[in-house]
């Protein structure tokens, strides 16, 4: 028996079993994990440097070969630092092919389909999670189903109506009908639903319009998994091919991904040294965009939303 | 400033279950404390919920002000409430906090800040006007959400237990620091909470609710001195009273075998079975030579110090009574009694608590 | 993701026009041929620039654009590989902006060719007064259906038998092909010994990468076929003895599969391969070693391959006229040289490899002549393979599974008969 003041008493006191207790345990697991064998750590380690390796190596590999000449290439033993190195390649990329202005149209490409997508999915998933309208569950079951039809049924379908406007071959032809976004829809409106309520009711109470609550309140809340969002979309989009490559005729809407095929032999031997050269100048721009993002994906916001 | 009024206020989930809230009609006067006490999945928390605008009322109306809040937003109602989680915003400093509602009413920003300034003083909380909730104490962040209420001075504060995250000490003290200051700022305040001593130390009156059905509004001492019914009288009082049903017949009862004679007027209403209660400062020990006194084996005795309970069982070979039952006792500070001692006890007459068998309504004034 | 997830539909007004956009999947109300759109006075022209050939075939449409000042050629980027254009096609097909001129490869032509997609050209031709017998025979009857034509030669190519000269010497064997693969079996023991561990006599693309092109070559060695006609004979005793010679090569570790010998081969790990007459530009710079070309194994048994350029159906006559026309342009004696020079494919035209600049092009580089040589003991591939929808990898598969050692009469017996099923339903009805 407690010597405290509680309750005692013959009517149930077990404290509300209510969904507005707090989620956080996690701070009992961390420590748990750091008291381990030196044999798990080990192996600990060991998993890493393999995982480390299996992403690493190839992207090393691209590198270094985008520096060698051509006939270091294939040689048996494999090179694994150019020797001697060069930068031909990359000097190839950008003059067999217009490379920048492939880049400008992949600039244009994604950043406005990436806004669009960005834009179109949190609004979307906000009135699909936090706003009451009737039908919400009909819509929604729209969207997810949506995301089940594979791409390929629908681009020809697609092609037919964008050709009959006259789109081919221009941004507006290879975005709009790019546009959708079940994926985000579906991902920010499970993020949205995730957040403890009573924040949200506390902000109706506190006087937050529709915008306001999504703006001041949902969004930096949710900003980990929004940044995530954006930069799954930004990758997407930055590699999108299938559908630029339909609608586009030549560099002057073709993306990158598309331009760079034109480095590769149709029918024989491909000279890899310009098509490596040119994956990496592709990469680069995702890879500081990745950099740069990260940190934000890592930080947890919701810390100290709600009870300790 | 506002009075609110639950007239027969209805909350079903669903069509065929039974109402979360059943016909609540309850009237709070303009600055009162009220307290809506009970046991889990009462409808207390339903009940502040409906007030606030979060839950539709699906039968009855509520009134704040005398105007049917029925369709109005609950970013229009003027109603602050304070949540058990405290439903900070995370991405805000405390200041922000506290001025997040004043921005969104169009204060003006000296205003505001002034009265985040005020507030913070009250709370105490000046020195953490710029932590942002991650980096505070729990009885950090339930001053800042009570602040965040306190800025807007509203119609009605909505609090829902806003202690029960707190440990049991930052909770006596914040209990009287929210009773003192809501009668400083007199503004109408409903207070949900499941423990009675919250309930018996902080409001005005105190509403006890059970399977969404109002039992009884009173004053504190009312409750615990006229519970209407055998439940409220279980539920208020720690520790509990002693129930023990029983039957009438010529204006006495038997409670476990010791003949008690009630009052007048309740001998003149109760007839068949009832039920008797007593409270554990109704009991006295008497001395082992009172053949008249019920015998008990001690089985537990909670020391506090300046008084003592002792939990006595009846002996189990008396043929008046089933061997499970208790006798909570109330004693002065040295009970003079140990674990497994047998000791006799008599229940002051005049204190006696009586319910009808049937329907546990209480009988007599 | 990416447009499948497009139907966005947000129930939020401002994006309403965007999301009903993409929510449609409209169908091209198809029918009338000026819904192909395009002016008369411009010629699309859709090609993947085989063999990296884009700065060639710009430089012959300024040529054609010179001669014919009325016309315009607009060079589309349609593709990285065959697939690809065919790919893009078949999307324009359903919505409209047709193409004037397309390539199409040995495996996609037939299939539009079927669909009446592309122009039959023999009337379109003989308008245009174009002399069709200049094509190579071989060439231009590759493209035969229902009695006409529906393409012409373009970027055509057949494998060679290259070889590493220094390790054929190290074998001790004669600075030559083997006349039949019997007699590369011969040597075979002797090139496996000379390669050393770890490298491999010979290496074969795998069934993902064409092996069901070069394989042919084997068959019609050993008297056996993919087809006669439409009737499917890998369960043809000669066939099978082709299935099980490469079998037992390959449990004989002389062989080994991979994606791209041809690297491999330039990198000195393996002795010979099959590979297109259009590598050879590209193994020429990537070998450190001196290297020989040679016929394939057998007498008269070099499958065709590449892609010609087709003329789609439903585009105006006159639209058609012009086509026929750059199409032509695009292949004749002095352009076929001039392409085929810039990338290792064949000359198209009989009349090209008496034109001096292709004398003495062919003196100078002795391996391209090889090439150009065994044209003429070239034999069209059969149906099986080519007209047969989705034949090549449908063999290739199966070659895969016999170089894995499964059973050869069960694989083949299994693969005639999946042929037989697809020409009955999807070809019998439409012929």
């Amino acid at each position: 028996m407690s010597t405290t003041a509680t309750p005692v008493g013959s009517v149930d006191e077990a404290p509300e079993p209510s969904r507005r207790r707090g989620r956080r345990r996690l701070a009992h697991g961390a420590e748990a994990a750091s008291h381990r064998s030196p044999a798990m750590t080990v192996a600990g380690y060991v998993g890493m440097l393999l995982v480390v390796l299996v992403v690493a190596v190839p992207l090393f590999w691209i590198v270094v070969t985008s520096l060698k000449h051509r006939q270091d290439i294939y040689v048996q033993p494999a090179q694994w630092l150019p020797d001697p190195a060069t930068t031909n390649n990359y000097h190839d990329v950008t003059t067999r092919i217009p490379f920048l202005r492939y880049l400008r149209n992949s600039v244009i490409i994604t950043v406005v389909l990436s806004l669009t997508k960005i834009v179109l999915g949190v609004l979307s998933a906000y009135a699909l999670s936090l706003l009451r309208f009737p039908g919400r569950g009909v819509v929604f079951v729209v969207v997810i189903a949506a995301l089940m039809v594979p791409n390929q049924i629908t681009v020809i379908s697609n092609y037919a109506l964008v050709a009959q406007l006259g789109w081919r071959n221009t941004f507006q032809g290879i975005i709009i009908p790019l546009a959708g976004v079940a994926f985000g829809t579906f991902l920010m409106r499970n993020q949205f639903l995730s957040l403890p309520t009573e924040i949200i009711e506390a902000a109706r109470l506190d006087g937050a319009g529709p915008l306001k609550l999504l703006w001041r309140v949902v969004l930096p809340m949710s900003w980990p998994t929004l940044v995530a969002f954006s930069l799954i979309t930004v990758v997407n989009e930055w590699n999108e091919y299938l559908w630029p490559f339909l609608m586009s005729d030549d560099e002057r809407t073709a993306p990158l991904p598309v331009g760079l095929t034109l480095l590769q032999n149709n029918d024989g031997v491909t000279n890899w040294g310009p098509v490596m050269a040119g994956t990496v100048l592709a990469m680069l721009p995702v890879l500081v965009l990745f950099l740069v993002l990260q940190r934000q994906m890592i930080k947890g916001l919701t810390a100290g939303a709600v009870k300790s | 400033m506002a009075t609110v009024y639950f007239d027969a206020a209805t909350r079903r989930y669903a069509k065929d279950a039974p109402p979360a809230v059943d016909a609540v009609t309850l009237d709070i006067a303009d600055g009162e404390f009220l307290v809506l006490v009970g046991p889990s999945g009462c409808g207390k928390s339903t009940s502040l919920r409906m007030l606030a605008g979060l839950e539709p009322v699906d039968g009855g109306r509520i009134l704040v002000d005398g105007h049917d809040q029925q369709g109005v937003r609950p970013r229009d109602r003027d109603i602050a409430m304070v949540f058990q989680s405290y439903a900070l915003y995370p991405n805000m400093t405390a200041a922000q906090n506290m001025a997040f509602a004043l921005d969104n009413s169009k204060v003006p920003k000296a205003e505001t800040k002034e009265r985040v300034a005020q507030a913070a003083k009250i709370l105490e909380l000046e020195d953490l006007l710029d932590r942002k909730p991650g980096q505070m104490s729990g009885g950090q962040r339930q001053r800042v959400a009570m602040g965040r209420a306190i800025v807007r001075q509203p119609k009605v504060f909505c609090m829902d237990e806003p202690l029960s995250n707190l440990d049991a000490k930052l909770r006596v003290s914040t209990r009287s620091q929210i009773a003192g200051l809501q009668r400083r700022l007199g503004i109408t305040t409903v207070y949900v909470t499941h423990d009675q001593v919250e309930a018996m130390t902080m409001g005005h009156r105190v509403a006890v609710l059970k399977d969404g059905r109002l039992q009884q509004v009173a004053a504190p001492e009312e409750l615990y001195d006229r519970p209407v019914n055998t439940f409220v009288a279980a539920f208020i009082g720690s520790p509990a009273i002693t129930l023990v049903p029983t039957s009438v017949s010529e204006g006495r009862a038997e409670v476990y075998g010791l003949p008690v004679t009630l009052e007048r007027e309740v001998a003149a209403r109760a007839s068949g079975d009832i039920v008797v209660g007593f409270r554990p400062e109704s009991w006295r020990i008497v001395p082992e030579s009172d053949e008249g006194g019920l015998p008990l084996t001690v089985e537990l005795v909670e020391a506090l110090g300046s008084e003592s309970f002792v939990y006595g069982r009846r002996l189990g070979d008396d043929a008046h009574g089933a061997p499970d039952e208790r006798v909570t006792i109330r004693t002065d500070k040295r009970a003079g009694v140990a674990v497994g001692e047998q000791i006799r006890v008599r229940p002051v007459e005049a204190e006696a608590h009586v319910f009808d068998g049937a329907t546990g309504e209480r009988l007599g004034a | 993701m990416n447009q499948l997830t497009r139907r966005g539909l947000l129930g939020l007004a401002g994006t309403a026009g965007i999301a009903g956009l993409s929510a449609c999947a409209g169908t091209g109300t198809s029918g009338s041929s000026d819904k192909a759109g395009g002016a008369s006075n411009t010629i699309e022209f859709w090609s993947n620039h085989p063999g990296s050939s884009k700065p060639v075939e710009q430089q012959i449409i300024a040529a054609f654009q010179k001669e014919n000042p009325g016309l315009t050629v607009k060079l589309v980027d349609a593709g990285k590989n065959y697939e690809e254009v065919a790919q893009k096609f078949n999307a324009s097909l359903a919505g409209g902006q047709l193409p004037d001129v397309v390539v199409v490869s040995d495996v996609t032509w037939f299939n539009f060719a079927l669909n009446k997609q592309l122009s039959k050209l023999d009337d379109l031709l003989g308008t245009a007064k174009v002399d069709t017998g200049d094509y190579v025979d071989a060439l231009y009857n590759d493209y035969t259906y229902a009695g006409g034509h529906f393409a012409l030669p373009y970027a055509r190519s057949t494998p060679l038998f290259y070889y590493n000269k220094e390790l054929w010497a190290k074998a001790g064997l004669e600075d030559r092909g083997p006349k039949d693969w019997a007699e590369f079996k011969e040597w075979s023991t002797a090139l496996k010994a000379a390669v050393g561990s770890g490298k491999f006599a010979m290496e074969l693309a795998d069934g993902s990468n064409y092996l069901d092109w070069y394989f042919q070559n084997l068959a019609w060695d050993f008297g056996g076929a993919y087809s006669k006609e439409w009737q499917p004979t890998f369960s043809d005793p000669n066939t099978i003895k082709a299935g099980q010679f490469l079998q037992d090569l390959t449990k004989a570790g002389v062989i080994k599969y991979n994606a791209t010998p041809e690297a491999d081969f330039s990198a000195g790990l393996a002795g010979c391969i099959l590979q297109s007459t259009g590598s050879l530009g590209g193994i020429t710079k990537d070998a450190k070693f001196e290297f020989g070309t040679a016929f394939l194994p057998g007498t008269d048994n070099c499958p065709t391959g590449g892609a010609g350029v087709g003329v789609p159906a439903n585009i105006s006559d006159a639209r058609k006229a012009n086509a026929v026309k750059f199409a032509e342009f695009l292949t004749n004696p002095q352009n076929t040289v001039t392409f085929t020079q810039a990338t290792g494919y064949m000359p198209v035209r009989k009349s090209a490899v008496e034109l001096p600049e292709e004398k003495t092009f062919l003196e100078k580089n002795p391996n391209s002549k090889t090439a150009i040589d065994q044209l003429a003991h070239t034999r069209s591939q059969d149906n099986a393979r080519v007209l047969l929808p989705g034949g090549g990898a449908r063999i290739g598969k199966a070659l895969d599974q016999i170089a894995q050692g499964q059973d050869v009469a069960t694989v083949f017996k299994a693969l005639d008969a999946e042929s037989q099923q697809v020409f009955e339903s999807q070809i019998k009805p439409k012929l």
